[in-house]
């Protein structure tokens, strides 16, 4: 089902997002041996700024397909953040098993950068905070959330993991001790744009950005782009299967859920999942901060909820360990490309499973584990895949 | 009422240094985050009620601002059942932290417009 795909990952890029789309597309049309006309289905994912700095798309599946000369019967967009990759992976494979599309290039991805730089250096300073605002609402009650000064969305993980340490007792070191395991495999990925060794002390020295999160928690936003294609036929690929799905949204406003705040929708999407995970050779999951990590590993069911510091203490989340986790460093490495998205997370599975994760393969990766989480703790895709026998 | 004479009844309680919620009369779910119809039961028959204001810290999180101050936010789950996320004020950031008991306070942000922040009981 896999058929091609590739990405291009950079600290800051200088060109237009455009430039990262064709290339990106062009890598996985020719990885799959296809030309543009055979494409029949897109999907996309959009977000303000990741397109050059643009604040509104009309129709962002038609400004690729327009761009690449694509003509689709199948379009869809999708905007899970962190989990959107997987999600589109997801629907791309429904689309194929159903008919609605043969082949169906997904692109995600974008220069999140702009967005600092214009809400950091200016560029909206012609815009009042009111103008500005109302073209970006997150929820229905904006003029009472945005009125507050936090480090959105750094403050909202940041007391999910007070509260987790209040709770259960987790502790800063137990989160770093995460951070350490993710850096080792990236150690071994000559793609990480952050290497070098990495102690637990170090991680616990490094800044604190809101309380109790650390600078080397925390993901750093880059620019980049992925293009994959799922379609019928055979590929130089091995041929990929997702052996089962659960996802599950929750729209509410942090403040409104009735559940706590240390729970992700992943405990119910896990819940969707039949398969037996001791037979899940890596695990991808989505690492916009450690605390993120840690809260989904509990709720996929590998330990009781507010036992994950021990989890992570006596067992070997490596390359090298008996549960790897992150296996090419995560975004927390990689960085994460178009500020959300998931990219990363994808693409480690894609390579895991074909044998071409360089450095950083794991022996014998057949069953492969991703789980993307998005917005506030709103969005959670679960896959399995792997090959059907 | 529509959503808009509700928001504008927020604000009017805000400026009176008044904290309003809302009751729906109909399944007895109470919420702050303002609208026209309960969430829960899709009912219209809903009472803007006044809050006791005090409640205590769900969670929190404090960072070092533009300004080189710390500022703390956090969600405070209030005596009447419902939470809202908002700022803390305090000179002593040791009473901060999660299950402490706070209380509203008001202060201007916007020219003319009170909003409801909280501050440590001592």
């Amino acid at each position: 089902m896999l058929l091609g795909f590739s990405s291009r990952y950079e600290k800051v890029y200088q060109g237009s997002v455009l430039d990262l789309i064709a290339e990106t597309v062009k890598e996985a049309l020719d990885m799959a041996k296809l030309e543009p006309k055979d494409i029949d289905g897109v999907i996309t994912t959009w977000l303000p700024w990741i397109f050059d700095g643009t604040l509104a798309i009309g129709f962002p599946e038609n400004y690729i397909s327009e761009y690449l000369g694509i003509r689709p019967r199948f379009t869809d967009l999708v905007q899970y953040g962190g989990a959107s990759a997987v999600e589109m992976f997801y629907r791309a494979y429904k689309a194929v098993k159903s008919g609605e599309a043969d082949r169906v290039l997904c692109v995600i991805g974008g220069k999140g950068t702009l967005m600092k730089k214009q809400l950091r250096e200016g560029g909206l300073e012609r815009l009042s905070e009111v103008e500005v605002l109302n073209i970006l609402r997150n929820n229905p009650f904006d003029e009472f959330i945005r009125v507050y000064q936090d480090m959105d969305p750094i403050s909202f993980y940041a007391m999910v993991a007070a509260r987790h340490s209040k709770l259960y007792g987790t502790t800063d070191e137990q989160r770093a001790l995460l951070a350490v395991q993710q850096r080792y495999n990236a150690n071994s990925n000559e793609r990480a744009l952050f290497r070098g060794p990495l102690t637990v002390k170090d991680v616990i020295n490094s800044r604190v950005v809101s309380t109790p999160l650390h600078l080397l928690e925390i993901t750093y936003p880059i620019d980049g782009v992925l293009a994959f294609i799922v379609g019928k036929g055979t590929s130089q690929l091995r041929s990929m299967d997702i052996i089962s799905y659960g996802d599950a949204v929750w729209p509410e406003f942090f403040a409104e859920r009735d559940v706590d705040i240390v729970y992700t929708p992943t405990i119910e999407s896990a819940k969707k999942i039949d398969f037996n995970l001791n037979k899940i050779d890596a695990f991808e999951i989505y690492d916009a901060f450690t605390i993120m990590v840690l809260t989904e590993l509990e709720d996929l069911g590998l330990t009781e909820k507010g036992k994950i510091g021990k989890f992570v203490e006596e067992n070997d989340l490596t390359i090298k360990g008996n549960i790897p986790v992150n296996t090419g460093g995560g975004s927390l490495n990689m960085g994460q490309p178009a500020y959300m998205s998931g990219i990363i997370i994808l693409e480690e599975a894609f390579l895991q499973f074909n044998n071409m994760a360089k450095g950083h393969q794991v022996n014998g990766a057949d069953y492969i584990l991703v789980n993307g989480l998005g917005g506030w703790n709103t969005h959670a895709t679960t896959l399995v895949i792997g090959e059907k026998r | 009422m529509n959503l808009n004479e509700i928001i504008q009844t927020y604000y009017e309680y805000f400026n009176k240094e008044k904290l309003p919620y809302i009751k729906c009369t109909n399944c007895g779910y109470v919420f702050y985050y303002p609208r026209a119809i309960c969430p829960k039961c899709l009912s219209k028959k809903l009472s803007i009620m006044e809050s006791k204001g005090e409640g205590e810290i769900y969670s929190e999180t404090k960072f070092v601002n533009e300004k080189g101050q710390v500022t703390i936010i956090g969600l405070i789950r209030l005596e009447e059942g419902f939470m809202i996320y908002a700022n803390i004020l305090t000179n002593r950031l040791e009473d901060v932290s999660i299950n402490k008991k706070v209380k509203v306070k008001f202060k201007e942000v916007i020219k003319g417009q009170k909003f409801p922040f909280f501050t440590t009981i001592s």
